[in-house]
């Protein structure tokens, strides 16, 4: 509806909606003695991706190389702002995917500009932000703050305690959820920065993760990408180009409740620590042992090539089970019979400054259409018996429900917030 | 610790060349007559203007909204065009054609401030179109920036004051008694920081702390904190007690001559903010006597006060945001109520990492919503 300028270029747009207006606009900086900088025009929107469509982007799009992950508690008791933060949300994204820069036109001298400018230069680099809703959105403290406690969709559970969960409350939960993904860390983190930004006075950051190194691929051609443990990760993940496994596995439909759901998908977040000391002080065969896989290769246990087909029945010969029973690729594996789409990202924050290990590992990120029937049996099952436990802790948690996509004009969650009359 | 001003000035030349339906509207054009049915409603934070406007009932009119303010707007004329999310600098051309009734134009998410007009199809019976708050110097503006000076005076005289019966409890021995008054002594400069921050090396010479300078010429309060609290003693003083009352009363004396322009008043009161969140929430600056809270409220106290002066400016020109900053500032003060004992604060180690998070991220919404105060300010 209203044009902009790219980050540093001359863009002809055209409005929609029959309210539209066409603009021809070009950027420029002037620095503060008048001096102009001429930014060359950039004609590359090759990195851009859609934000209007059925669904979010971010849950299906091919995994881009980096992730800056937000958790948001409102403060504001009036759902009506909660609402006008999501269009200005919604707004705003549309904006950066598109590679631009917030605001138009000039910043007076005595305004903070609109945009905060770190990306200023940088293409869209496939940009995408999800918006999601933790339970807390609709009872928080017993407390129905917005009217919405009717609205909770069954399938947005409080996570039960798992066997060894060393959760940390600062780091879990939250009220609403941002996930930036791009394959340029600054481009995520500017889209967190002026999202938080243009929700100061209605919402304030709960916790925040910084990712690197996707550790699923979720797309046909993307190689498999090996974790932190040194291993290919998410071989057999599920792949967005699978429509009708995501129509049977990740996306709400119309046979779910409720229905301002449809087309959404349920967001699991979990900040798993590698002990990785421990880790690298097990033998080889061993970790092959714990995982079920080669370690070089990805191939199953028995088998040559990453995408060999993993056979559980197999035995050695001593009759035990190739892949053990308790190897981390039988338990979580697809052939456990529940299938996930697994979207998650290596993380490091430095040093555990009481052990002065490393503290890195997995910031596992999983959508899915009911984590009663996918996140939470399968996390049961692994919490219990996963070999690979000894060497990991999930240290937060969280569960967002992240509503359908939305067309042009309109707002991520604007099936749960329609408008009141004014 | 000091005034921190960079300027950074972002420009874009925009040529526009607007169509809608086939027709041109005018960028730019401010007319409201119903002849030209061409309007543009400019969107301030957080007004319109014109606030009311008029056209031809059944006859189509092109209305441009132009976002001239920090704030992000959420602009709709109900029944008519479609809520619509603008960012500053943003524009939406909308062509529509209104019957001959009024209609509600109002901003979503700040119409419960008042940023309420109206489209009239027919006559505009309604007020005259409010003026720009930004073009004329108002007499108000110069009795904000006298009105702040006094205040600025006020405080650097409480200053003295209160450093001397802080100095006089060190001279006497008084160890309880100097602990007592280290907190309140340092208020009224922590209510002027930024003032005091351009005067000369006062800052360093009255603020720094350990490891800031070289141990030979750290002076202050703080250097004098440490003998209290960590060295436990009031002997061996004198050199820096000396140095603290001659530093206040140049700091007393210097602020009288200073011209200020309104819009470094806005500035440092947001710098006021800044400190309070970032710095002091740290329970880095009174890391021996853990009297923080103290500074940080003298921070907000001396914040609000500049931004209280430009009451009768703003409640003309701007009332909504003048009650919107008023209503926030008021919110630290409820986060900050808890921590208040008989006359002062609890020591600060008493406070969660919960209780500060929520203690920060009020002060940072204020700070928020003051930024964008000194766009709207004369320039001088």
């Amino acid at each position: 509806m209203s044009k902009r300028i790219t980050r540093r270029s001359l863009l002809v747009g055209a409005g929609t909606t029959g309210v539209g207006a066409a603009a021809v606009v070009s950027g420029g900086y002037a620095l503060s003695h008048g001096r102009t900088v001429s930014i060359e025009p950039k004609s590359d929107t090759s990195t851009v991706l859609p934000f209007y469509g059925n669904h979010q982007p971010g849950i299906i799009t091919s995994a881009q190389e980096h992730l800056h992950f937000a958790s948001f508690d409102l403060t504001t008791n009036d759902p009506t702002a909660v609402r006008g933060l999501l269009l200005i949300w919604s707004n705003a994204v549309a904006t950066m995917m598109k590679g631009q820069p917030l605001g138009e036109g000039t910043t007076p001298p005595h305004s903070p500009p609109a945009d905060t400018g770190e990306a200023l230069g940088h293409q869209a680099e496939r940009l995408t932000v999800t918006i999601g809703f933790g339970p807390t959105l609709f009872i928080k403290d017993g407390k129905d703050r917005y009217g919405l406690a009717a609205h909770r969709p069954e399938a947005l559970i409080d996570i039960p305690p798992m066997a060894g969960d060393a959760l940390e409350v600062e780091r879990s939960g939250g009220d609403l959820c941002v996930q930036a993904c791009s394959d340029n860390p600054l481009v995520a983190f500017h889209a967190v920065r002026n999202l938080a930004r243009l929700g100061r006075g209605l919402a304030v950051m709960r916790w925040s993760q910084l990712g690197f190194n996707r550790t699923a691929s979720t797309s046909k051609g993307q190689e498999t990408p090996r974790n932190l443990m040194g291993f290919k990760d998410g071989t057999n993940n599920l792949k967005g180009e699978d429509s009708s496994l995501m129509d049977e596995h990740i996306w709400v439909n119309k046979n779910d409740q409720p229905a301002w759901m449809l087309g959404g998908s349920y967001l699991v977040a979990r900040r798993i620590r590698m002990h990785l000391e421990s880790w690298d002080r097990d033998f080889l065969e061993d970790q092959q042992r714990v995982i079920g896989r080669h370690k070089v290769t990805g191939a199953p246990l028995g088998k040559a090539h990453e995408f060999d087909a993993v056979d559980l029945v197999a035995k050695d010969a001593k009759g035990e089970p190739l892949i053990h029973e308790n190897a981390h690729i039988r338990l979580a594996g697809n052939e456990s019979g529940i299938k996930i789409l697994r979207r998650g990202y290596s993380y490091t924050d430095g040093m555990d400054s009481q052990t002065g290990e490393l503290d890195a590992g997995l910031f596992f990120l999983a959508y899915q259409r009911d984590p009663r029937k996918q996140f939470v049996p399968l996390q049961t099952r692994l919490a219990q018996n996963d070999l690979l436990n000894e060497y990991i802790t999930h240290t937060s948690s969280a569960i967002f429900a992240c509503p359908g996509g939305i067309a042009q004009g309109g707002f991520i969650g604007e099936t749960l917030f329609p408008r009141q009359g004014v | 610790m000091r005034l921190f001003r960079y300027s950074f000035v972002l420009a874009f030349l925009v040529l526009l060349m607007t169509a809608c339906g086939g027709q041109a509207a005018t960028p730019g054009g401010t007319s409201t007559e119903a002849t030209k049915q061409n309007v543009t409603v400019n969107v301030y934070d957080n007004y319109f203007d014109p606030k009311s406007v008029s056209a031809t009932p059944q006859k189509p009119v092109v209305v441009t909204f132009v976002n001239k303010g920090s704030n992000v707007h959420i602009v709709e004329i109900l029944g008519l065009t479609a809520e619509t999310t603008l960012q500053p600098g943003g524009k939406v051309v909308f062509t529509i054609t209104p019957q001959a009734r009024s209609y509600k134009m109002y901003d979503e998410l700040y119409v419960s401030q008042g940023m309420v007009g109206a489209f009239v199809g027919g006559k505009d019976a309604s007020s005259p179109a409010q003026a720009n708050a930004t073009t004329v110097a108002e007499p108000t503006v110069q009795s904000a920036v006298s009105a702040y000076k006094t205040y600025v005076k006020d405080q650097s005289d409480k200053l003295l004051t209160n450093t001397q019966a802080f100095v006089d409890a060190i001279n006497k021995g008084d160890m309880e008694k100097a602990k007592a008054l280290y907190g309140t002594a340092r208020e009224g400069y922590e209510r002027i920081e930024p003032i005091a921050g351009n005067l000369g090396d006062l800052d360093p010479k009255l603020d720094a702390r350990e490891g800031d300078l070289p141990d030979s010429q750290w002076t202050g309060f703080h250097r004098i904190e440490k003998a209290l609290w960590v060295d436990k003693t009031t002997k061996g003083l004198d050199k820096y007690t000396k140095q603290l009352i001659v530093d206040v009363t140049t700091l007393d004396n210097g602020v009288e001559p200073l011209t200020l322009k309104p819009t470094e008043i806005i500035d440092g009161a947001v710098e006021l903010l800044n400190e309070a969140s970032h710095s002091k929430i740290k329970g880095e600056e009174d890391r021996y006597s853990h009297t923080d809270l103290y500074d940080l409220a003298a921070n907000v106290e001396g914040s609000q006060a500049a931004f209280i002066v430009f009451q009768s400016f703003l409640t003309k020109n701007n009332p909504a945001q003048y009650k919107d900053i008023q209503a926030k500032f008021q919110q630290i003060e409820t986060v900050l109520k808890p921590f208040r004992t008989n006359g002062g604060f609890v020591d600060y180690s008493k406070l969660t990492n919960d209780d500060k998070h929520k203690i920060a991220s009020t002060i940072d919404t204020v700070a928020e919503s003051l930024s964008k105060v000194a766009a709207n300010l004369p320039q001088n």
